[in-house]
């Protein structure tokens, strides 16, 4: 107890030094939760702007689809499923979709392209396709004759609103699927790949022109909190017989995803890494420091006859406090940093070479920063952990002190 | 006197090996963390655009200015040769490569995928083009020239479609004269390369079959140009350009706008992570200056109190700063030539955090490589950092009250 005393003692000693000190812990903090807390936050937003707008965070298929994306493999629109998926906590919405592919006409030119089915009121809690027609208008009803058509798709047929397009394809086991539908409008999604090859239909009309009435390939789910994805998920494949359905979280949907922003977090994690060697380092310098100019303090106090071992206690217990009080004052200022840069993400410059191909993704040319607390206080954990180690050293050294020379300096 | 100071400064810096020892150490660390970090970053950027450039762009295309939005067969390149024969005087042209192109469907007995379709002369082509497919054939052989209708298709392609080698799948689309035409090709190989998308959406076959069914025998698309450097792309597509003002030309940075906003991207996070490396260094350096001065409050003090007049304190102070710096950075230059040099050899292995999984398109191992000029750079920042760190300690050991300090004992 008199150890933690003369340690208390010894912080309010000389203000300074111990600001000094405890500046180079927060500093430390600051910087490795300000550099996590923008990688995760790109990740963040690369999901949202994948995931988010167009997969959704879980889906349902039959089995063995998501392996083999055909039609045989669609599932039959059962009251029953869907009443499942209603009793199932923490999921706002169920969007029902069919998917194939089919090859598009129009007058004079063809492509290959994606054909999705969709419900046209409930979609919107989705892909909201409303509000990304760039001309023309929306679906009114479930079984219209009408297609809205990606806005690169639409140039390259050579098509405007109101045209017709054809389309040829493969149905539901294998019979033909042929049609003509008048192009309703042109969307834009985020995505350019999409852009180039998505025609949407109203939910019955895709299963009648792919031959599939009251199928799905797939319902995607909207769901309250998407952290709780894989919870949900679980609790999903409890209630399904797992013989006829696959439910799948978005990691799951979308491996590639994860792969790259798995891959880029093993190299921020190396990056980090050498954060910690630089402002270890610091830590290290400053207390070693601190420490050499108390040499003379020391000398007096091991001649008088306190043991050594004390010396090194209440130095532990300084460092200790020290770092216990800089982390966490590194948390509450560095939160604030975050904070501001997640309202208001960093512009890259919008005349800038970079800001123009990220719009040409759709996506907004700004640098997030992630709010996820345990980004914080995991980081001020580990400096936390970093200074004690850090510290060792200076400590052992001024507890190993000859008191006559220490006394002379 | 500036001698006397350039003595004084010295000697400081030598009576305390502990103390130097520690700012030494952190100059050495910033140097090194800086030029590690942009030697990871640069790896990590070539290999990826290298690994995507070689397969699918290249550096530089040429195609008729109508081809790429629609498709459409008619719009050739009809003067292949005459631009052949021109690009090969052009000296820093490595590889040229002449395709024709078309897009459509590909139809197997189970299921249909929309995918472009590359004709490529296998034969006389030796181009990175298509060596860099033949380096990623997973099974059987690239297509015989002599064989009818062969095609080269990706495993994830092979997976959608449930194909094999040697089975049989018909590739429908438009032709010439705007008619869908198709026709009936044998798998005589499957490529696995690190881009699923690429797998699962091109397939290669022989130039002559694929014109054949699109109904005219000399058809060229596409001429793709690759460099020896990346950088020069731009400058060589405009003067390209100048020479053929019917074409298009385009560098990969128009043509992949994905690889330009990895490349852009990259340098911001690397700009980024440089600024963060730098206010560690910088606080690190300030602190353990700042301690160090503190630490020597009678010291310093005593020169005061003798006469030592405050500008040539704070030289003194400022100049054993430089001393430190100038045994710090080039150690750390010199350490972070050293891991770049063996990690450029030997590789990072990044699965370790990837959990394993197999790369798509991001590759796992990393070779880190940083050209010379930016070595200066960062050694020069790093040197300018601490400098500027020095300031405030130096400003403080003036602001010491030569009585105080002097009765201080430590």
């Amino acid at each position: 107890m008199l150890y933690l005393k003369l340690a208390w003692r010894n912080i309010w000693r000389n203000k300074r030094r111990t600001f000094i000190t405890m500046l180079s812990v927060i500093v430390a903090v600051i910087l490795s939760s300000v550099m996590r807390t923008m990688n995760e936050g790109s990740y963040e937003q690369m999901i949202e702007n994948t995931v988010g707008i167009f997969t959704g965070y879980a889906q349902i298929h039959q089995k063995g689809y998501w392996d083999d994306k055909t039609l045989e493999y669609s599932l039959v629109s059962e009251d029953s499923l869907f009443n499942i998926i209603d009793q199932t906590s923490g999921i706002t919405e169920a969007v029902p979709r069919i998917e194939s592919y089919a090859l598009v006409a129009g007058e004079r030119q063809s492509r290959a392209a994606m054909v999705i089915g969709i419900d046209p009121e409930k979609e919107r809690s989705l892909s909201d396709p409303e509000s990304r027609i760039i001309s023309g208008s929306y679906f009114e009803s479930l079984n219209e004759q009408s297609v809205l058509v990606g806005t690169d798709l639409m140039q390259r047929l050579e098509l405007q609103v109101g045209d017709s397009l054809v389309m040829i394809g493969q149905g539901f086991r294998g019979q033909s699927a042929a049609g003509l539908y008048e192009v309703r409008g042109a969307v834009r999604f985020p995505n350019p790949d999409l852009n180039k090859s998505l025609v949407m239909m109203p939910l019955e009309t895709a299963q009648y022109f792919l031959a599939a009435p009251d199928r799905l390939t797939g319902i995607s789910l909207i769901l309250e909190d998407s952290d709780d994805a894989a919870q949900i998920v679980k609790s999903l494949s409890g209630k399904l017989s797992s013989e006829e359905y696959e439910v799948m979280d978005w990691k799951e949907l979308m491996p590639e995803l994860v792969q790259a922003i798995e891959s880029d977090r093993g190299s921020g994690f190396i990056i980090i890494m050498i954060l910690y060697v630089v402002v270890g380092f610091g830590i290290l310098g400053t207390v070693l420091m601190m420490i050499t100019e108390r040499t003379y303090e020391f000398g007096v106090m091991i001649s008088v006859g306190t043991p050594r071992i004390a010396i090194a206690i209440i130095l532990a217990f300084e460092v200790f406090l020290v770092a216990m009080v800089g982390s966490l004052t590194g948390i509450a200022v560095s939160f604030p940093i975050s904070y501001y840069f997640h309202v208001n993400p960093i512009r890259l410059s919008s005349s800038g070479d970079l800001a123009e191909v990220i719009e040409t993704f759709g996506m907004e040319p700004v640098l997030k920063f992630s709010l996820e607390p345990s980004l914080f206080y995991s980081q001020a954990i580990i400096i936390f952990v970093i200074t004690l180690v850090f510290c060792l050293y200076p400590i052992l050294k001024a507890s190993r002190l000859n008191p006559v020379k220490a006394m002379r300096s | 006197m500036l001698k006397y100071i350039l003595k004084l400064g010295w000697k400081n810096v030598w009576r305390n090996p502990t103390r130097s020892g520690v700012v030494i150490v952190t100059v050495l660390l910033g140097t090194w963390a800086g030029i590690f970090a942009a030697g990871f970053f640069n790896g990590m950027l070539d290999d990826y655009l290298k690994g995507q450039i070689n397969l699918t762009v290249g550096h530089v295309q040429i195609m008729h200015p109508e081809f790429e939005d629609l498709y459409n067969p008619n719009y050739s390149i009809h003067n292949t040769e005459e631009v052949v024969k021109s690009l090969n005087e052009i000296s820093t042209i490595k590889d040229i490569s002449a395709k024709s192109v078309a897009s459509g469907l590909a139809q197997s007995a189970r299921n249909s995928f929309g995918v472009t379709i590359w004709g490529m002369d296998i034969e006389n082509d030796t181009s990175i083009s298509v060596r860099s497919i033949e380096g990623y054939l997973d099974e059987g052989d690239m297509p015989d020239p002599t064989g009818r209708n062969q095609i080269l298709i990706g495993d994830d392609l092979a997976d959608r479609l449930g194909l094999e080698l040697r089975s049989r799948m018909v590739l429908s689309f438009q032709d010439v004269n705007g008619d869908i035409t198709a026709g009936a090709f044998r798998v005589a190989g499957i490529f696995d390369s690190f881009d699923s998308r690429f797998d699962e959406s091109y397939v290669v076959v022989n130039k002559a079959n694929l014109n054949q069914l699109l109904g005219e025998e000399n058809l060229t698309h596409n001429i793709r140009i690759d460099v020896g450097e990346l950088m020069v792309a731009d400058d060589l597509a405009s003067q390209i350009q100048q020479d053929f003002p019917n074409l298009e030309v385009k560098s990969w940075r128009e043509i992949a706008p994905d690889l330009r906003y990895v490349f852009d991207m990259q340098d911001i996070s690397l700009y980024m992570v440089m600024i963060i490396i730098i206010i560690g260094l910088i606080f690190s350096i300030i602190n353990t200056m700042l301690m160090a001065v503190m630490e020597r409050t009678r010291e310093l003090g005593m020169l005061r109190a003798i006469g030592m007049n405050k500008s040539r304190t704070f030289s003194m102070v400022m100049l054993e700063t430089v001393f430190l710096t100038m045994v710090g950075s080039p150690a750390g230059l010199l350490l972070g030539w050293l891991t770049i040099t063996y990690f450029g050899m030997n590789g990072i292995d990044l699965s370790a955090f990837a959990d394993g999984l197999e790369g798509w398109g991001f590759t796992t191992m990393i070779y880190p490589s940083l050209a010379l000029k930016y070595y200066l750079n960062i050694v020069l920042l790093v040197a300018v950092a601490a400098l500027i760190s020095a300031l405030y300690p130096a400003w403080r050991a003036l602001k010491l009250r030569p009585v105080e300090a002097i009765r201080k004992f430590n």
